[in-house]
């Protein structure tokens, strides 16, 4: 602004003032360099474990920042443990257990929660089903009450089953026709059909589902026998242990038979696109998806590091090339995670439809580069292993992480040391070490991969890539010819 | 027994403790130490947002977030190549009302921070080039495609700002922006929108974790001490919107169910009224037992959802109500049952008991927000930006505690009227 307003100036005057001699230039201004500053010393907070009942562990880890307590009870029982025909029986049987307790309606447990400054939550997944609470600390014992109620009286009123129904009938039809949730229900079709992860409630297994169904999947599968109760926050063993003795201390039954965990999907022969058309999309959703391996195999560690260094974060390879370079999205990332079937990797982005073709290009590229000329540097890998170690202190800040590795580690079968080891473990990754793992899992000839979008735009320009373009409904059924 | 209970724990009432200073440049810094973890918030709000932006460049405010993290003149690297090695959080977001910026990492690299945020407040042009700007503007409006355009109902906030707010009101458009007017950005506006806001006196520093007082007043110092003041830049806020009868929009999308906003402009952020708003809402919407669920989903199962909420803004604010029909109900359905709840809840009036609810549960939420230093680092500057007051927490908390329900239905009364308000109804298209 300053200099137009000097030239202005100077064009309006009538005569030129004399000309004085130019200042001297200032100086440049150079900031000093940022140097580190003494490094602190972190000590992770430690897991105080206790027991009620005759064999149900309890694990707190204490955080007095705020008088804030959160409770869960993790089951191990999974969402498959219900009928075939059935499909969503455990689901809806922990989704109706706050609709109905004790002398309370849903309506009443609902406004009690509230009144107590509480909330409570219960769900069943695959890999296992939990009940939460959390709520403040001086209002622990009425909120164990009712969750004690929730629990060990649920009612499961008819009429609340019957509206319960109707609001999953509606949730279906919206997961059939938001693109996002479309390619997580096709892929989960392509990858499991209708064991595990694919045993999803239909129309049709939903109508079968009754009261007594409910009833008996409470009676048989729910109790503390075999369960795990993490503790977080204002709140310390001392405390809450008799809290949930008096309660819950004699709630069990006969252990279920556990079930055998599922095995991982075999990868295709060759690497097929799925597609979805949904005409008129400015953006095709992206997903790829592959199992491999296990979270306790040797090289787990030093593939996450690799995935990290290829897209598993902002400047990784895929996310700068894909957003940062060529701008065909607003973010393209992949990821690593694992469940009962084991490690499984994904790709996921959401791209400009008339680029979709050349994303796909471009991912492909780094996928081959990496295993050819391109292989991880030293310093991608110490970038990647200084991002994952650097950041662990702060994911204690909240009890929730290191309750969540208990969890994890109890349900998945991992090793004492995961936490512990932690540092060790992801600290000791070369870029060798990474390269390998990375080669050794990721083979960009076998992915599944499913496609949300403009199929008139797409299609034409993915096939050109050579690969196999299969026409797939919401279902992830093939449909029409090629 | 148990209100005696509820009384104990809020009797350790939320606060966070700070100090706060102000450079010769007019760079507002708040300290806020926190040592329970060995990690440094650096949290910077710029007085800027999408309220802001001149005719024809809407998105802007957005779009120069995202240059903020494309390099600076000392520092010409993309914001996340130094730090994400670290193991640093961070991120930024853009408003109607303002943008923020924020990194969390390690402790012993507060320095860095510190350098690359005075860097790219002072010197963030320099580094500027037309390929930068190019690129972020695909990045931004594939935003807008993932965000607004794709999912579903993605337009209904787009079109609720429009159909409130009239044209040329600095709430017209929202914060993504318009595609073509995204596309029309040069560099001079991202120079001239630079000079104008992007001041050290336009803006608010918070450091919240682990540091010496002393040793970050002297970091502090040297690094945002040669960031050069501008002149104050002054926003223009237009007089509040008013509905003098009611309006009717509706939109087909590709959406599986009828979807129905009501809205109603109320006062902005901190304004008499506003807190009242928070707490008839949670009356009306919040747990299965409030007035909205009880009869739309449950009794009369016309709806999936129902919701209620006081959106608070800078300038004026909006009270919205919405519902999803279910299958084989309409959005007109949904009208005439939320119309008789109001009308019936009018009536009555909100309880002292449903007033008391939620104000719990806003205090509950409060020690939700104080329990991460980014947390804290964000709520201090939110209240030093729009109050001059880092410590105005207190007050806010002050609102709801004050909040009767003889207050919460004078504001229902005043600013919820059936026939001045606007209705905007999202459903599928004609097969």
């Amino acid at each position: 602004m300053r200099p137009i307003f000097l030239l202005l100036l100077a064009a309006c005057a009538p005569k030129p003032a004399p000309v004085a001699p130019p200042p001297p230039p200032e100086p440049e201004y150079v900031p000093a360099t940022p140097t580190p500053l003494q490094t602190r010393l972190f000590v992770p907070p430690t897991v105080s474990w206790g027991q009620i009942g005759s064999d149900t562990r309890v694990a707190v880890v204490e955080n007095h920042e705020v008088p804030l307590v959160s409770l869960s009870i993790e089951f191990p029982v999974r969402a498959t443990a219900s009928p075939k025909d059935k499909a969503g029986l455990a689901e809806a049987t922990m989704d109706m257990l706050n609709e109905g307790a004790g002398s309370r309606d849903s309506a009443q447990i609902s406004a009690e929660l509230r009144r107590l400054g509480a909330s409570l939550g219960s769900s069943a997944g695959f890999d296992g089903a939990s009940v939460s609470i959390s709520c403040l600390r001086d209002t622990l014992e009425p909120t164990l009450d009712l969750l004690t109620d929730v629990l060990t009286k649920p009612t499961f009123p008819t009429k609340e089953w019957d509206l319960r129904r109707s609001l999953w009938l509606d949730d279906i039809k919206d997961s059939r026709n938001t693109p996002n949730r479309i390619a997580e229900r096709v892929m989960t079709h392509l990858l499991w059909g209708p064991s595990y992860r694919g045993m999803e409630a239909t129309e049709a297994s939903l109508a079968k589902i009754t009261i007594k169904d409910m009833k008996a999947w409470h009676k048989a599968n729910l109790s503390l026998t075999g369960a795990l109760v993490l503790v977080g926050g204002d709140i310390t063993l001392a405390e809450v242990a008799p809290f949930l003795e008096s309660r819950l201390g004699k709630w069990t039954v006969k252990a279920a038979k556990a079930e055998p965990r599922p095995t991982a999907p075999v990868a295709p022969a060759k690497t097929t696109v799925y597609l979805v058309d949904k005409p008129g999309s400015p953006q095709s959703v992206v997903r790829a998806s592959a199992y491999m391996g296990l979270p306790t195999d040797p090289d787990y560690a030093a593939f996450t590091i690799g995935n990290m260094a290829m897209g598993g974060q902002f400047a990784s390879r895929i996310n700068m090339n894909l957003r940062e370079s060529k701008g065909y999205t607003y973010g393209a990332r992949t990821s690593v995670s694992y469940d009962l079937a084991g490690a499984s990797w994904g790709f996921s982005s959401g791209i400009h439809s008339e680029k979709t073709a050349l994303a796909l290009t471009e991912l492909f590229k780094e996928l081959r580069e990496v295993e050819a000329d391109r292989p991880l540097t030293d310093k991608e890998v110490a970038d990647a292993r200084g991002a994952l170690l650097g950041g662990w202190p702060l994911r204690f800040e909240s009890p929730d992480y290191l309750l969540g590795q208990v969890d994890v580690m109890r349900t998945y079968g991992l090793p004492d040391d995961w936490v512990s080891g932690y540092m060790t473990r992801f600290g000791a990754v070369t870029a060798a070490d990474a390269q390998k793992a990375w080669s050794a899992r990721i083979d960009p000839d076998r992915l599944t991969f499913v496609v949300v979008g403009d199929a008139a735009v797409i299609r034409p320009e993915i096939e050109k890539l050579g690969l196999v373009v299969v026409a797939v409904d919401v279902d992830g059924n093939a449909i029409g010819g090629k | 027994m148990l209100t005696l209970a509820l009384n104990s724990a809020f009797a350790s009432a939320p606060s966070i403790p700070f100090s706060k200073y102000e450079l010769p440049n007019g760079l507002d810094v708040t300290l806020s130490p926190d040592h329970s973890v060995p990690f440094v918030c650096v949290n910077v709000w710029y007085d800027v947002g999408s309220k802001d932006e001149v005719a024809g460049r809407s998105g802007f405010a957005h779009l120069f977030e995202h240059l903020m993290f494309n390099g600076s003149k000392h520092a010409d690297v993309d914001f996340f190549t130094p730090l994400q090695p670290l193991g640093a959080r961070l991120n930024g977001s853009t408003n109607l009302d303002r943008t923020n910026y924020y990194e969390c990492l390690p402790a012993e690299q507060l320095p860095l921070a510190l350098f690359l945020e005075a860097d790219r407040m002072g010197w963030l042009t320099e580094a500027l080039t037309p390929e930068k700007l190019s690129n972020q503007k695909e990045v931004v409006r594939n935003e807008r495609r993932q965000n607004y355009d794709n999912p579903p109902y993605g337009h209904a906030w787009l079109e609720l700002l429009a159909n409130t707010f009239p044209v040329g009101h600095p709430y017209h458009i929202a914060t993504i922006g318009k595609h073509e007017e995204i596309d029309a950005a040069s560099l001079e506006d991202v120079k001239a929108f630079f000079h104008k806001w992007y001041l050290p006196n336009n803006a608010s520093l918070v450091l919240s974790g682990d540091f010496d007082e002393a040793e970050a007043k002297a970091l502090v110092e040297r690094y945002f001490g040669p960031v050069a003041r501008g002149p104050q830049p002054e926003h223009v806020r237009p007089a509040p919107v008013v509905f003098t009868e009611e309006k009717r929009a509706r939109f087909t999308d590709k959406v599986p169910f009828e979807k129905v906003w009501m809205v109603w402009p109320t006062p902005a952020l901190f304004e008499p009224g506003d807190a009242d708003l928070d707490l008839l809402a949670s009356a009306l919407a919040a747990g299965k037992e409030s007035r909205l669920y009880t009869a739309l989903v449950h009794d009369l199962q016309l709806a999936q959802d129902v919701t209620a909420y006081q959106g608070s803004q800078a300038w004026q604010s909006t009270f919205v109500i919405s519902a999803t029909a279910s299958e084989g109900h309409t959005g007109d359905e949904l009208v005439a049952a939320i119309d008789k709840v109001l009308a019936e809840a009018k009536l009555a009036g909100v309880t002292d008991a449903e007033v008391e609810v939620g104000r719990t549960a806003y205090e509950v939420q409060f020690f939700g927000n104080l329990s991460s230093i980014q947390g804290k680092a964000d709520l201090l500057n939110s209240y030093n930006t729009r109050t001059g007051d880092p410590g105005y927490l207190s007050k806010d908390l002050g609102r709801y505690k004050s909040a009767t329900a003889a207050t919460v239905n004078a504001a229902f009364a005043e600013w919820l009227p059936p026939d001045k308000r606007l209705v905007v109804t999202f459903g599928p298209e004609a097969k």
